[in-house]
This record gives C-alpha cells, structure tokens and sequence, in this order.
C-alpha cells in the first residue's frame, strides 16, 4: 500500500493535466473565449472566468514558455513525490482573478505564468532544503524569480516577455499571488513538520 | 394514314426545334449579378480627393462590421428575381462568422454588426462618421461582394473592383462565381487598415427544369465558401497587419486607452526568462547529481 502510494506521488499526473487542458484550450477558439477572464462578461454572469483564465493563452508562444516552466518545474515537484501541489495549482489558478475583479479595470486576462512562477518558486524552496549545503543555486534561482517580480511590479513592464502579436503591460499580479502562495505552502508545510516532531518528541520523552 | 403519322411526326419535330430554339432565344442573354462595391460606397465623388492621414489606434479597438449597400444593376442583367441577392439576415449571419475571428482578438474590445440600412448608397466617409458618433467605433470592417451566375454559353469572368485594383475570377456557364471582400479602415485618418478577400467557384449542376432552384443555392453555397475562404484570408492579414503596426511605429501610432492593461494580461514567463530559468534548474539537478 505504500508502495502504491509512493508510485502515485511520483507520477505528474496534476502537471500533465493541467498542461493538457491548457493545449486544448489554445487549439479551441470557441474554448478560448469561453473560459477567457472577460471583465464585461464576468459582469454579465460568466463567473467561471475568474478560474478558467490561467488555462487560456493567446499566442503559440504565450502558452509554450509559460508550460515548458510549468511542467519542468511542476514534474520535478511531483515525481520528487510531493503531494501538496495540487494545493498550490488550485490556490494560484484560484486567487488572481477574483483579485483582479476586485482591485483592476483590466478588460481580459489569461495565462499559466502564475502557476509557472509558483511552480517554480515552490521547486527552489523545496530542493534548497532537500540539498542542504549544495542548495545555493536554488536559492539563487529564488532571488532571481524574486527580483525580476519585484522589478516588473516597479516599472510596469515585462523585463523578459515580448509580445509578438500586440503590446501589452504586464500584470504582476498573478506572478506575486504564485510566489506567495508557493511560500505560504512551504512554510506551513515545515511548521507542521516541526509540531509533528515536537509532539513526536514530547510523547517519547513523556 | 402514313402521311397523317409523317404529318404529325414533322409537326412534333418542329416544335420541339422551335422550343429549343426558343430555350436559347431566352437563356442566351441570362447573367444574374448581385454587387456591392466599397470603393463605390467611399468615392462616389471623383473630384473630391481623400488624403488619409496617420492613424492612433486606441487599444483596446472598438471594431463595427457593416456591408457597403448594393450597386445598382445594369439593364441587361437578369432582374427577374432576385435570387443571388443577400437578404439581411443572411448578411447577418455571414458577419457574425466573419466577426467571430475579431471577437477572438485580444486587443479587440467590441464588435458591432451594423445593420444595412444605416449605410447610405454612395455615403463615403461621411456616412461612416455618422456611424462613428452613432455606435462608437473607431475602426469599421467593410465587406462588399460580387457574385455572377451566367446561363448562356460563353466562358465568362467576374471582374470586381476592390480599393486595391481590380480583381478576376474566372467562370463558366452555369456557375456560379463569387467574390467576398473585407476592407478594414480607420475612420479618423481615413486609412485603409488591411483587406481580405475570398472568392469561390460553384461548379453547375443545375438542369434546365430545376435550375431557379439549384442557382439560388449554389449561390447562397457560393457566399457560404467564398466566407470560408476570407476568415483564412483575415486571419492571415491581421498576423501581418500587427507585424506592419510594430515594425512601422511611424505610421501607425499605437495609444492604450485608461485602465487598458492588454489583452495578455499577466504576462508570460517570455523565452529569456525560462530558458534562464530552465538552465539554472538543470545545472542545480547535475551539480547536486555529480558532486
């Protein structure tokens, strides 16, 4: 039984499904403009825009930078055997459209950037304790991811992304909710850890 | 008896030459043309020239969608009915396909279909301010077509003039031979944005008792393939109308609307930044997997 459960942990199913969903979603266009954050539409009753826009993309390379990250970083986490990113998929699918609505005039929104910085950021936090000593390069990586979050949110421009069909700004939003919610999980995680272990301790040595 | 037989045989005969002959009297002459013209919609006044200026395209745009009116038909086309006509609602339902791929535009707010009667004939520029102020569009996709279908003999071609020259579609008889046009233009600056056209060619199979019948729907067919072909068509002109936009800063002049964030809101990781990313990650996994 916990084999099976191990074997279960290691394959990405979460990472594969949700990159598949956002495939059939870029090849729909019917699918595109059904599940897009439309601020006019939510308006109008379509509240599932709130959580389907991370699924839509609007380029072919808009959805291939955001899946590549996101699946690299999504099927190390996982075959690594860590159960918890459901969780962190769902929250930062989740959180940036209501916040959005409720804090931005932005017309559309989509996009997997959020989960890819959140993925990622989880990735660094996990193998940076997981590596111990040898673990710098993942925080380097998490100064990086870090910086370039909080410098776009300074200037208001995408420091990396170019748009190659229309100018557009860039919404840090989604990024900042990935990067926290990545945190969030992490240290929760280790908190329980530790209060598993104090108690663990506390019954051994009562 | 024989000769009354050879009587009435000589008779039939001849009528039946008579009613062939009678078949191509009429049939001769028959050309059904139904068109609309942009160029004749915008320039009716020849001798008042329009100098477009340089066009700010406020993002997000506010797009409207209209058919220009019909030209009025010449006297020997075949009036009798009207069958390759479009009526409103099939003009409608055409726009709503055409406009589907605007809607699917990120930087596209609105579409408006706008319907036929509030363009006047030979209106020109100023009927599509009237149409600015009226709906609150910017931008307006024109469509205008031109469709043949020939009963006599001869070869013949479709020759329809669009804003940007004259363009030919080869038929023959019986055909049916259609042109779709879309001119998308800046209202303001009086520039003509992009075009695309779509043309088809239904092959005739109609037969002389059934042919009102097989015309009227090879050409409702023939507006059908001839929108099939301008939605590719479109698609493959608003690719290259961005790619015109950002490498000729010069002559279109980009503007955000307040509150405007683009369409891809929340970015993309971009390809510098995940590479980066990817080849820090792997160098980590090998350093860790190594030492």
């Amino acid at each position: 039984m916990a084999k099976q459960d191990e074997v279960a942990g290691r394959f990405p199913v979460v990472t594969l499904s949700v990159a598949v969903l956002a495939g059939i979603v870029y090849w729909s266009p019917s699918l595109r403009e059904l599940l897009v954050y439309d601020r006019e539409a939510v308006l109008g009753g379509a509240v599932w825009r709130l959580f389907t826009a991370p699924f839509v993309h609007f380029s072919a390379s808009h959805i291939f930078w955001d899946v590549l990250v996101f699946g690299a970083a999504g099927c190390l986490i996982e075959t690594a055997g860590c159960r918890r990113f459901w969780l962190l998929c769902a929250a930062v699918a989740i959180l940036p459209g209501p916040l959005l609505f409720l804090f931005s005039d932005l017309g559309r929104y989509g996009g997997l950037s959020g989960l890819s910085t959140g993925a990622a950021s989880y990735l660094c936090l996990c193998r940076s304790q997981a590596d111990g000593e040898k673990g710098k390069i993942w925080h380097a990586i998490l100064v990086l991811i870090l910086l370039k979050t909080a410098v776009e949110l300074a200037v208001q421009e995408p420091l990396f992304a170019k748009a190659d069909r229309i100018p557009f700004r860039v919404l840090p939003l989604a990024h900042i909710v990935g990067l926290l919610t990545a945190s969030f999980l992490f240290f929760y995680d280790r908190l329980g850890e530790r209060i598993a272990l104090t108690n663990n301790g506390g019954a051994k040595s009562g | 008896m024989r000769k009354i037989t050879q009587g009435i045989s000589m008779v039939g005969v001849a009528a039946l030459a008579l009613s062939l002959v009678g078949c191509t009297a009429m049939d001769g002459q028959r050309k059904r043309r139904a068109t609309s013209s942009v160029v004749e919609y915008l320039f009716p006044n020849k001798a008042v020239k329009v100098v477009p200026s340089v066009p700010y395209l406020a993002l997000p745009l506010k797009v409207g969608m209209a058919f220009v009116p019909e030209v009025a038909s010449s006297p020997n086309s075949w009036r009798r009915n009207q069958g390759n006509r479009l009526n409103e609602r099939e003009r409608m339902d055409l726009m709503d396909r055409v406009a589907a791929e605007f809607k699917a535009l990120p930087f596209v707010d609105d579409i408006e279909i706008i319907p036929s009667a509030y363009l006047r004939a030979k209106g020109g520029f100023e009927n599509l301010d009237q149409i600015k102020t009226m709906h609150g569009i910017d931008v307006i996709v024109l469509l205008s077509y031109d469709q043949v279908q020939h009963t006599d003999d001869s070869v013949f071609s479709l020759t329809y003039l669009t804003v940007v020259g004259a363009m030919v579609v080869e038929g023959e008889r019986n055909d049916t031979s259609t042109m779709l046009d879309a001119a998308v233009f800046d209202i303001a600056s009086r520039k003509m944005l992009f075009r695309a056209p779509g043309t088809s060619q239904v092959k005739a199979r109609a037969a002389p008792l059934h042919l009102e019948e097989e015309l009227r729907k090879d050409s409702f067919t023939g507006f059908g393939l001839a929108a099939d072909q301008l939605i590719v068509n479109l698609k493959d002109q608003l690719t290259r109308f961005q790619a015109k936009v950002k490498e000729r800063p010069e002559e279109y002049k980009v503007v955000h609307r307040k509150g405007y964030s683009g369409g891809t809101g929340g970015g993309s990781t971009g390809a510098v930044y995940s590479l980066l990313l990817l080849a820090l990650g792997s160098f980590a996994l090998w350093r860790n997997r190594t030492k």
